[in-house]
């Protein structure tokens, strides 16, 4: 059973078709990278996993769940937005994540934390914009999860943060659980994924290994991409 | 996880009400001193009046916009991305916001009871309260019994917090369905709370003539009229729980559907 699936998705926002007859299968253990270009349906289908959105025709499921609070408590979802309560110090929102979810991880946050200068008693919305990213990204990845959704986890931050986050990613997940990042940064994160998932105007028009893209086409990542969404 | 819910909703909410609920307080301590010194020392006298006045002002309109805002920036915000993907049902999430709401808004009804005690006890003047208070309960209870008055008080406390639900859930129904308007959510929410209002009415005047066409209510007064005055009221203040809890149920549904549905956040 595949830990993320889409069947036959479709979703429409009033006459605007944003995922079209999407058919996606997922496995764990792999980082997949959901690229397209901005409109063409990455964050309609994260929101779709996370049951924020529901599907207009077609299934989405989760460890062969469609999503429901059982499928929530499995899946960490990092927004393409701030999202967090402004109000709160850090040691109230590691509070609210270890009050919900049963997976988080204490140690990784405490770690991570470390490595930041960030003093637990500051409140959220007086830190800097980039130490509030790199706050959700904590409190996401902290989580001991079945997947990760990351919707654009590095647009909008300096090459420093960038390598930041990517650390982060790679060295918090485990074999057990899937990442899905997406993102039209391509080059930034080619050199993590697994596996390529393009998006096009709600279509998906390829889904296959990174290596094998390389071996096939004889291009990285970033060439085909550039190649597929030449404008 | 509705208590976990609860536990922090009551946070939000009381880091701001409760340091409000404070200086209320103070206010009411003051007023009660200087109360008496309107005579002599007029300014002071009228200042604090005035501060008093405004801290009662910011209390009534804090807790109607925290109810507003706790609902629509909390679920519906940018923070609704947080709470729509925990391990919560959204039926969970709705008897959150509606609990939260009625216990906040009887929470400040008693504190402006406490308020004017207060004001009373400083002024001297509790004593006369104190004593009109003894005598209408003393009146009541030797007309119906303390049992009963008690049975009358809880009746009202459970009531009052009903009524602050339904009405908490009238704008939550209001805010859900203003929300599937994506570019006029404030301005829909605003039209759906005033629809809701014009359809409560229109319900209204249909019953009043149903009631007065038929014989329904003479067959009412027929059936009650050797009951005693005490079970003729707790029968009016049934009939009254049951619809208050009928509409109650009506904005539940309509805001639960919605939520669960439609959701559509920014």
């Amino acid at each position: 059973m595949s830990v993320l699936e889409f069947r036959a998705v479709d979703k429409n926002y009033g006459r605007k078709k944003a995922l079209d007859n999407v058919d996606l299968k997922l496995e764990a253990g792999q980082i997949t990278g959901l690229l397209g270009p901005n409109g063409s349906g990455k964050t309609t289908m994260i929101k779709l996993a996370n049951g924020l959105l529901q599907p207009t025709s077609g299934q989405i499921l989760i460890d062969g769940m469609e999503p429901c609070p059982e499928t929530k408590a499995k899946v960490a979802y990092l927004p393409d937005r701030e999202f967090l309560p402004g109000y709160m110090s850090v040691e109230r929102l590691i509070e609210f994540y270890s009050d919900f979810f049963g997976d988080f991880n204490h140690k990784k946050a405490e770690k991570m934390l470390e490595g930041l200068n960030i003093s637990k008693s500051e409140i959220l919305r007086k830190m800097s914009k980039g130490n509030r990213e790199k706050i959700q990204l904590i409190l996401v990845m902290s989580r001991d999860a079945r997947v990760y959704f990351l919707d654009e986890p590095i647009a909008g931050v300096d090459p420093a943060a960038r390598d930041y986050i990517l650390r982060t990613i790679i060295s918090n997940y485990c074999e057990n659980s899937l990442v899905v990042i997406s993102t039209h940064l391509i080059a930034d994160v080619e050199s993590v994924l697994d596996d390529v998932v393009f998006l096009k105007e709600g279509k998906i028009t390829l889904h296959k290994e990174a290596d094998r893209i390389r071996e096939e086409e004889g291009k990285n990542v970033d060439e085909l991409f550039r190649e597929v969404f030449k404008c | 996880m509705l208590g976990k819910l609860m536990k922090h909703e009551f946070r939000a909410v009381g880091r701001i009400m409760l340091p409000l609920y404070g200086a209320w307080l103070v206010m009411s301590v003051l007023l009660g001193f200087t109360i008496n010194l309107i005579e002599e020392q007029r300014i002071v006298g009228v200042i604090i009046a005035l501060i008093y006045a405004a801290v009662t002002i910011a209390v009534i309109v804090l807790s109607i916009i925290l109810i507003i805002q706790r609902f629509y920036k909390n679920l519906l915000g940018s923070e609704g991305y947080l709470m729509f993907t925990l391990p919560v049902s959204t039926a969970k999430h709705v008897w959150n916001k509606v609990i939260s709401a009625a216990v906040w808004i009887v929470a400040g009804i008693l504190m402006g009871i406490i308020s004017v005690a207060v004001i009373m006890s400083c002024t001297g003047g509790i004593g006369t309260v104190k004593d009109a208070i003894g005598r209408v309960l003393h009146e009541i209870t030797s007309e119906i019994g303390a049992g009963n008055t008690t049975l009358v008080f809880i009746e009202l406390v459970v009531i009052a917090l009903l009524i602050a639900g339904e009405t908490a859930l009238k704008i939550y129904a209001s805010i859900s369905a203003g929300h599937q308007w994506s570019n006029h959510r404030v301005l829909g929410a605003i039209i759906a709370f005033l629809a809701f209002g014009i359809i409560e009415t229109i319900l209204g005047n249909i019953i009043a003539v149903i009631g007065n066409s038929t014989d329904i209510m003479n067959r009412y007064y027929e059936a009650t009229e050797n009951m005693s005055p005490f079970a003729q009221g707790q029968l009016v203040l049934l009939l009254f729980t049951l619809l208050v809890a009928a509409l109650t149920a009506v904005y539940y549904l309509v805001t639960y559907k919605l939520l669960q549905k439609r959701l559509n956040l920014e």
